[in-house]
């Protein structure tokens, strides 16, 4: 805090204060000789108030000299600057960077006017207030910043136009991105009174990331913060999921609504329309701080991709948010290979067989994986890439081509399982390369072994999902004795300590999972077949190798995230054509079989269509969303001393709640406010107490 | 007779009664009760004969209706010895406004000195100052009057104050039993003006002191910067009267308060007096107080 003067040559005149010293001093007044009968009292009247007088008297003398002062200020007409680092009075030009937040958030409406536009009337009334030496850049403030002035400007006329033209984005608020941007335009500045204002809602999760490493921090500029929210409520949507357990079933259509209000919602409708069709309609209750989970079902056509949103009616501040987009996808099948090491004649003898009934039990179950099986024989000339993972079943050993085969495969993002069984060249197995079998097997035992749930790690997802006591009462009469190599660790182990299934860790890159288990799939060696618990247990292993192979989750992105879509070689299109939503196709050429769009600027259903190398036409679609979890919807703000704490030490920043008269305080901040007004105040008290003081007795 | 009394004066004092607060032995005389019952118009109480009273004395109505006999007792009235002391030190020469507190004194000193003698009592004049300057003694009838009032014409405020060692001295004169009424401002030794007026009044004297003060003396209220000096010495105090008032008021009020507290219970009647007090005021104040204490 320091002070400035528009009239500072009055100053010079501050030696007059020692005029009621002078006065005190040397003012003696006569006075008369007045004849009284009895003196001593008097003598002793004076003696006891003696001290009373001489305060008294200091009082004055003090008062009349803070009198003097405060005149002399009053006519020098002091300017105090709230702000540091403002030097060189109130009239040097200014450098401002100003922002404005256009976060989804913004779009709240309060008594028919939205945050947006509070903010964009406060910034055109900063700019009006703003003189023609004082030079200002614009930008639009999210997650992604949008500069709307080209650099620093003494264009006010033009800038107020690029604000009356700023459009609500529907990213989430990132308050250091914009103070990032904000520094380092004002790095680039010449000018010595610099300050960001940043008009916003100060929407809390703004405040939440990276403040600490502003790239060109500089302690001297000043940040102003400006709050155009108003107290609203919103409800909102999320966590929209499409999930179909079978094809035959109706896809349901799972989400969440988030209620950031003080208020319960009760028997909200919400509307789920597919293809342009409504589908499914529900009423939902919601209560204050809190998430109501609500599914709708519908029955799919049949389509390539199946499009569609859920909409909230809520009556809330925000609207945006009560809308969020989904593409449900026919349930794809996922198919993997059994190789069969010991083929009988008999079906039930083969060595596949149990494993083959628990991955698809056909017509008893609907089963999402399809199975198919060959000999060791035919995987030279299987192209193991159609299939998710390779199930090898008592292989007795592998050609260095087809070893190579399987570590191309592996590579990839394949997985291999290995059951053990007699037919099998232990040696063989032993020199595989360690990413290929990462296990050594030294003999075998026989006896009764059952599984220890003790020593079983239950958090893996394949016993996750099974009763591991269930799976203990399977008896085994013989089993491999494995040790681990360096690249893989026993997930489970027998009662005598042997492992019961090995798995692969430290995996790089694509590259896919390898489980071994020390005994065969069939009732060779155990009755594990035989048991309730061997088809959860293998329907689990299938899941956990078949999920997330490689292929990315492009169903929904957020608004601002890059859609990325990776083609086989075989499905590669030449040229592919993308429509937006309310937009018309635009074509794009994918490189390197990759097509990647960063362009999600709007929530909606994103449509892809191109023909592959078959010449088939191809439909595909991705929603975009709001992202609602990252708090954007939540309307909590931050306060002073979250912004305080947020900020780095020694920055100075102020926080305007009233964005009404945000021209005259951030006019305060900037050009300081002139005390001569108080001052005056002050002296009429002065003058007054004065009055009473030397006029009356008052002490 | 002398210029201060007014006839409307002497009608308005005419009616009421000083009364003594002791009883002085002797005969009613005038309007004071007597302690002794004698030979007088004013009845007091019927007594059973007894051999050796006078029969003319004998209530011979009563013996006629009841057949008893009754002797008439009457109270005798008493002369009342009454001195007046009157401090004529410098310092009562003060005067705020036309009436200095000598002269104020006078004026009562005046007055009560016609009542008495209209009452048939005696009255003396005592004025000092350190000393005696003029004596009086207790004298009845006009002529005295006229004399004492002349004295009291003549008398000008001069010296310093000696009330203490007058009413010593006085002690050492009283014979029989009397009024003495000090009229001052009693400035001086405040413990020993307290001492030898209760050793006045343990003479079984009635002891009536007018303190009397001027009105700026009470009030102080004087609004310039002033350099006091003393009337009864030369030293001087420069003040500030308005910032020394309250405390000033406030010592005296003490002072005031000490003579009231330390004359009270022993018999000694203590009036205040302002020189702005209308003297009647002041005088029928006092008296109607006596009457009541009589009763």
């Amino acid at each position: 805090m320091n002070f400035s003067f528009f009239n500072p040559a009055f100053l010079y005149t501050l030696p007059l204060v020692f005029i009621p010293v002078l006065i005190h001093l040397f003012s003696v007044k006569k006075s008369r000789v007045q004849k009284f009968p009895e003196i001593k009292f008097i003598k002793l009247a004076v003696k006891q108030t003696l001290i009373k007088i001489r305060l008294r008297q200091l009082l004055l003398l003090l008062l009349r000299i803070l009198m003097i002062i405060i005149i002399i200020l009053v006519f020098s007409r002091p300017v105090i600057h709230l702000i540091k680092n403002n030097p060189g009075g109130s009239e040097k030009p200014q450098t401002l960077c100003l922002l404005l937040d256009n976060s989804y958030s913004l779009g709240a409406v309060f008594k028919n006017s939205s945050s947006f536009e509070r903010g964009k009337e406060a910034c055109l009334k900063l700019l009006a207030s703003l003189k023609e030496s004082d030079s200002v850049s614009f930008a639009l403030m999210s997650n992604r910043v949008k500069p709307l002035t080209k650099g620093f400007t003494s264009d006010l006329a033009a800038t107020a136009e690029q604000i009356k033209n700023a459009n609500l984005s529907f990213n989430t608020t990132s308050v250091a991105a914009g103070l990032n941007y904000g520094y380092s335009e004002l790095k680039q500045s010449p000018g010595s009174k610099k300050q960001i204002i940043v008009v916003t809602d100060l929407a809390l999760h703004g405040f939440n990331n990276e403040f600490k490493l502003f790239k060109d921090y500089d302690r001297n500029v000043n940040l102003i913060f400006v709050d155009v929210s108003e107290k609203a409520s919103n409800l909102a949507l999320a966590g929209l999921t499409a999930s179909s357990p079978a094809s035959e079933e109706p896809v349901k259509i799972s989400f969440t609504v988030e209620n950031y209000s003080d208020t319960k919602y009760l028997k909200t409708p919400v509307s789920l329309v597919m293809n342009k069709v409504k589908a499914a309609y529900g009423f939902i209750d919601s209560y204050p701080g809190k998430k109501s989970v609500k599914n709708l079902y519908f029955s799919p056509e049949k389509k390539e991709t199946e499009t569609g949103y859920v909409r909230l009616e809520a009556g809330d501040a925000l609207a945006a948010d009560n809308i969020a987009y989904v593409t449900a996808r026919a349930p794809e099948k996922s198919r993997v290979l059994l190789v069969d090491g010991d083929l009988k004649i008999a079906q039930f003898q083969n060595e596949t067989f149990f494993l083959k009934l628990a991955l698809n039990p056909e017509e008893r179950f609907f089963g999402e994986v399809i199975a198919t099986v060959c000999v060791p024989g035919e995987l030279g000339g299987k192209n193991l890439f159609d299939f998710k993972a390779v199930f090898l079943c008592n292989v007795e050993s592998f050609t260095p081509l087809i070893a190579a085969k399987l570590k191309e495969y592996l590579g990839e993002g394949g997985n291999l399982v290995y059951f053990l069984g007699d037919r099998i060249n232990a040696k063989d197995y032993s020199k595989l390369e360690p990413e290929l079998f990462p296990a050594f097997i030294s003999g075998s035992e026989e006896g009764l072994f059952r599984m220890d749930p003790a020593n079983t790690s239950v958090n893996h997802p394949v016993f996750r999902q099974t009763f591991a006591v269930e799976l203990a009462k399977a008896g085994f009469y013989r089993h491999y004795n494995l040790a681990p190599k360096k690249n893989s660790f026993a997930v489970s182990s027998f009662t005598n300590g042997a492992p019961f299934m090995l798995e692969n860790k430290g995996i790089k890159g694509k590259q896919g999972k390898v489980v071994i288990f020390p005994f065969p799939a069939d009732r060779e060696w155990s009755d594990f077949p035989m048991r309730p618990a061997y088809l959860p247990f293998v329907q689990e292993l299938a899941k956990y190798l078949t999920e997330n192979t490689g292929k990315e989750d492009t169903a929904s992105i957020f608004v601002g995230e890059t859609f990325k879509r990776t083609f086989s070689p075989a499905e590669t299109p030449v040229k592919l054509e993308l429509t937006v939503p309310n937009g018309a196709p635009v074509v794009y050429i994918p490189k390197n079989n990759v097509f990647e769009f960063a362009g999600t600027v709007t929530p909606g259903i994103y449509t892809l269509q191109y023909s592959n190398k078959k010449g088939e036409r191809k439909t595909e679609s991705f929603a975009v969303n709001l992202d609602v979890l990252s708090g954007e919807s939540d309307f909590k703000k931050q306060d002073q001393e979250g912004i305080k704490r947020a900020l780095p030490e020694s920055t100075s920043f102020f926080l305007i709640k009233d964005y009404k008269n945000i021209a005259s305080e951030v006019l305060v901040l900037l050009r300081g406010k002139e005390l001569t007004r108080p001052l005056i105040i002050l002296l009429l008290l002065l003058f007054t107490f004065e009055g009473i003081l030397s006029l009356r007795r008052f002490l | 007779m002398g210029k201060y009394f007014e006839p409307a004066e002497l009608v308005k004092f005419s009616g009421l009664f000083v009364i003594a607060k002791t009883v002085v032995n002797g005969f009613f005389a005038g309007l004071h009760p007597g302690a002794k019952k004698g030979a007088s118009s004013d009845f007091a109480e019927h007594r059973e004969y007894a051999p050796g009273d006078e029969l003319k004395r004998l209530d011979w109505k009563v013996l006629g209706k009841t057949d008893r006999y009754y002797i008439k007792e009457y109270r005798e009235e008493s002369t009342l010895n009454c001195n007046i002391l009157l401090d004529c030190s410098a310092s009562m020469d003060y005067a705020s406004g036309q009436i200095s507190k000598f002269k104020y004194a006078v004026y009562l000193a005046a007055v009560l000195s016609y009542l008495l003698s209209k009452q048939h009592d005696k009255a003396g004049l005592t004025a000092f100052n350190t000393k005696t300057m003029e004596a009086l003694p207790p004298k009845a009838g006009k002529a005295h009057l006229t004399l004492l009032l002349d004295s009291l014409e003549k008398l000008k405020p001069v010296g310093a104050t000696g009330v203490a060692g007058v009413l010593k001295e006085t002690i050492s004169r009283v014979k029989g039993k009397g009024i003495y009424i000090l009229i001052s401002d009693l400035y001086g030794e405040q413990a020993e003006i307290i001492k030898q007026a209760r050793l006045l009044a343990a003479g079984k004297n009635e002891v009536i002191i007018f303190q009397v003060l001027d009105h700026e003396e009470i009030n102080f209220s004087f609004k310039e910067p002033q350099t006091f000096e003393g009337l009864e010495d030369i030293e001087t105090i420069p003040a500030l009267p308005d910032m020394i008032q309250e405390e000033y008021k406030k010592i005296l009020r003490e002072f005031t308060d000490g003579y009231k507290n330390a004359f009270h219970g022993f018999g000694i009647d203590y009036v205040l007096l302002s020189t702005k007090t209308p003297l009647e005021e002041a005088l029928v104040h006092y008296l109607a107080r006596r009457a009541r204490v009589g009763k």
